[in-house]
């Protein structure tokens, strides 16, 4: 199934695919040939790509942005740089620190040069075919960027709007950087197609978030995909507030001994939205450590999964890996899937994983109610503590409050007794 | 200060409280004490507002407001307070944090502005060191990791920064060593005074050692079956619930 004239329509129209057109038409006609992945693939089992199955899809155009006033909740960044309806916004985009502004560039060229290292499939191939724009990102070897680079993402298009972007980070030697993708837009049918290349050499540390708010009929799709050398740290952090459906992939390659991920995720999905994250961590050298944290919640009609997958290679001894999941359902009608998969090859190693699907504890509850609390905000209390596992390992800071704020909004929003 | 009239409660089909009548006024310390099954948790926990606990008829009146009609947070605003048997852990939610907002939303309830950090903490500060809490205990998240007595003393610690009208003590003795008992007895005794009434909830005598009751109640299947004063305590504690009641 690839309902998607426009893209016949652009390859035929389009007279120069920007960077390497014959990687990005070879990409696209594989995606058109194989079409959009349905519940029959055992990856995209959990995931609800239904409104993606429309004629009238169409690549987003660049906004009007006269009236626009872009808040991203962060007072002290580094950066901020603002894509609206998958086009750079130079108007909207503010440069702080001279080291952040001497590491990025904007760009709409499609550059193969960082692989994606897991097998491809037709989202992955349709965004280096179709790629808008994004960011390019190389930070110098040594050079630490403090304060985060803030990447915002803004749909304000018609109905049925197509944005594909893709990011590039690279940080050298020892190098260290913070970046939040944050997206969010209105309440069009719309489809985001997000992609961020990362590479950490050896010693660099990056910490990355990722947050939808996207609107309430839009579909998010979001990958990154990390390559990391020696004693790199990556920090990962996924957190899904909006979207009817919003999925996000980490695929991490740990190719240098005493790398160290770090995968958190939180999902909060209420009244027929569905939340999915899906993880790979690949230990393909020994010495290195992996640890996953994902909390979801799913309240009326909401839907979250998890599938987490391990593989450890016959030469990665000593490696660690651990992986937590853990689901609350506060309504009947909430639904939680758990699909962790560990594929280990070396014999010494300590790999552990846990899932649990629970509700809310009762007697916490009455706990809190009978010392003044009321029930409401007693659940969001207990709620908020849950979720807080997977936000605990982001460091302290402006970035941690406002993405704990944006929690707590939710929270306000969606669970008080009257919503449930 | 509370009036209880003929109340009956049932747990799903089973009637554990059978026409239980009590009246406790200012000033005054109760003992209720009874064999395991008499109804005992089942009576504080229909005083606190647990709504898994049915009340079939029956009234209680406290300081003039029908109580069975308010919910449990409300009941606390009002002035009364459970101490647990059994103190639930709450991973995730510090202990401040907890406390602060249990009184925050119990000021709000009555229409007060609520406290800053700094009120309430020196607040906190001070009651937590008459009662021999460490403040890093404070930090930590609630009762998680607390032994019996810590989970007790910080009942007490708890009791006291809400400072209720009228106390309703759950076998807040159980699992108490004998340093653990006098520090939580301390705290139910700094708690009495004349416009304050105490409900003790107890198996064993022990407790009323430390705190004086002025009246004992037998209760035995859902029903008090015999009130008096202390020498009953220690009457029930010698020849046992079957012979006095």
């Amino acid at each position: 199934m690839m309902p998607f004239d426009f893209i016949d329509h652009y390859l035929n129209t389009a007279s120069s695919l920007s960077g390497d057109a014959v990687a990005r038409r070879d990409a696209v006609q594989a995606a058109l040939k194989d079409g959009l992945p349905t519940s029959k693939h055992e990856n995209w089992r959990y995931t609800n790509l239904k409104a993606l199955k429309s004629n009238a899809f169409a690549l987003t155009s660049v906004a009007d942005q006269n009236e626009m006033v872009i808040e991203d909740g962060l007072k002290d960044v580094s950066a901020r740089l603002v894509f609206i309806n998958g086009h750079y916004s130079p108007e909207q985009s503010q440069f702080f620190d001279e080291r952040a502004k001497a590491s990025i560039r904007i760009s709409d060229e499609y550059s193969s040069a960082l692989a994606v290292p897991d097998k491809t499939d037709v989202i992955t191939g349709m965004n280096a075919g179709l790629m808008q724009a994004g960011a390019v990102i190389n930070v110098a070897e040594n050079c630490v960027i403090d304060l985060p680079i803030s990447i915002q993402h803004i749909s304000e298009g018609a109905d049925y709007g197509a944005q594909f972007i893709r990011h590039t980070i690279t940080l050298s030697e020892g190098a260290s950087a913070s970046v939040i993708e944050a997206f969010t837009g209105n309440d069009k049918t719309y489809w985001t197609n997000a992609i961020t290349n990362i590479k950490l050499c050896d010693g660099a540390q990056l910490d990355h978030v990722r947050l939808s708010e996207e609107g309430v009929n839009a579909v998010h799709t979001s990958k990154a995909f990390v390559l990391m050398d020696a004693k790199a740290k990556y920090h990962a952090l996924t957190l899904s507030l909006g979207g009817e459906t919003t999925r996000f992939e980490s695929h991490v390659r740990i190719q240098g001994e005493g790398a160290v991920a770090t995968i958190d995720g939180a999902a909060l999905a209420s009244l027929g939205t569905s939340h999915d994250a899906l993880t790979h961590i690949d230990h393909t050298v020994p010495n290195a450590h992996s640890d996953q944290v994902f909390r979801t919640i799913a309240s009326k009609r909401g839907r979250t999964s998890f599938q987490g997958k391990v593989t450890v290679a016959q030469n990665a001894q000593k490696t660690l890996a651990d992986q937590s999941f853990r689901a609350l359902l506060l309504d009947r009608t909430g639904e939680a899937n758990a699909k962790p998969e560990l594929e280990i090859l070396a014999d010494d190693v300590k790999c552990s994983h846990g899932a649990t699907v629970g509700e809310l504890d009762e007697n916490a509850l009455f706990y809190m109610q009978s010392r003044g609390i009321d029930p409401d905000t007693a659940r969001q209390i207990l709620v908020e503590a849950f979720t807080g596992d997977a936000l605990a390992r982001l460091s302290e800071g402006a970035l941690k409050d406002m993405l704990v704020a944006k929690t707590q909004n939710w929270m306000r929003t969606h669970l008080t007794s009257e919503a449930i | 200060m509370l009036n209880i009239t003929d109340l009956h409660v049932n747990v799903g089909d089973s009637q554990i409280i059978n026409g239980l009548n009590l009246r406790i006024k200012a000033g005054e310390t109760h003992a209720i004490m009874g064999p395991n099954g008499a109804g005992k948790s089942t009576l504080a926990s229909t005083l606190a507002g647990r709504t898994t606990f049915d009340v079939t008829s029956g009234s209680v009146d406290f300081e003039g407001q029908n109580l069975l009609e308010m919910e449990a947070h409300e009941r606390v605003a009002a002035g009364l307070f459970l101490g647990f048997q059994y103190p639930v852990e709450i991973p995730g939610v510090s202990n401040l944090n907890f406390m602060r907002t249990a009184m925050n939303s119990i000021r709000k309830q009555l229409g007060k502005s609520e406290l800053s950090a700094g009120e309430f903490l020196k607040e906190v500060r001070t009651v937590a060191a008459k009662l021999d809490m460490d403040f890093d205990m404070l930090k930590r998240f609630v009762n998680v990791g607390f032994s019996g007595g810590e989970k007790k003393r910080n009942e007490m610690v708890q009791m006291a920064m809400l400072n209720p009208k009228l106390a309703i003590l759950d076998e807040t003795d159980s699992g108490l060593d004998i340093d653990a008992l006098r520090i939580v007895s301390d705290g139910i005794n700094a708690q009495r005074r004349d416009d304050t009434a105490i409900l003790m909830i107890t198996h064993y005598q022990r407790l009323l050692d430390y705190v004086k009751p002025d009246f004992v109640h037998v209760l035995s299947a859902g029903q008090i079956v015999k009130s008096g004063g202390p020498e009953l305590a220690r009457e029930l504690e010698e020849k046992g619930y079957a012979a006095v009641a």
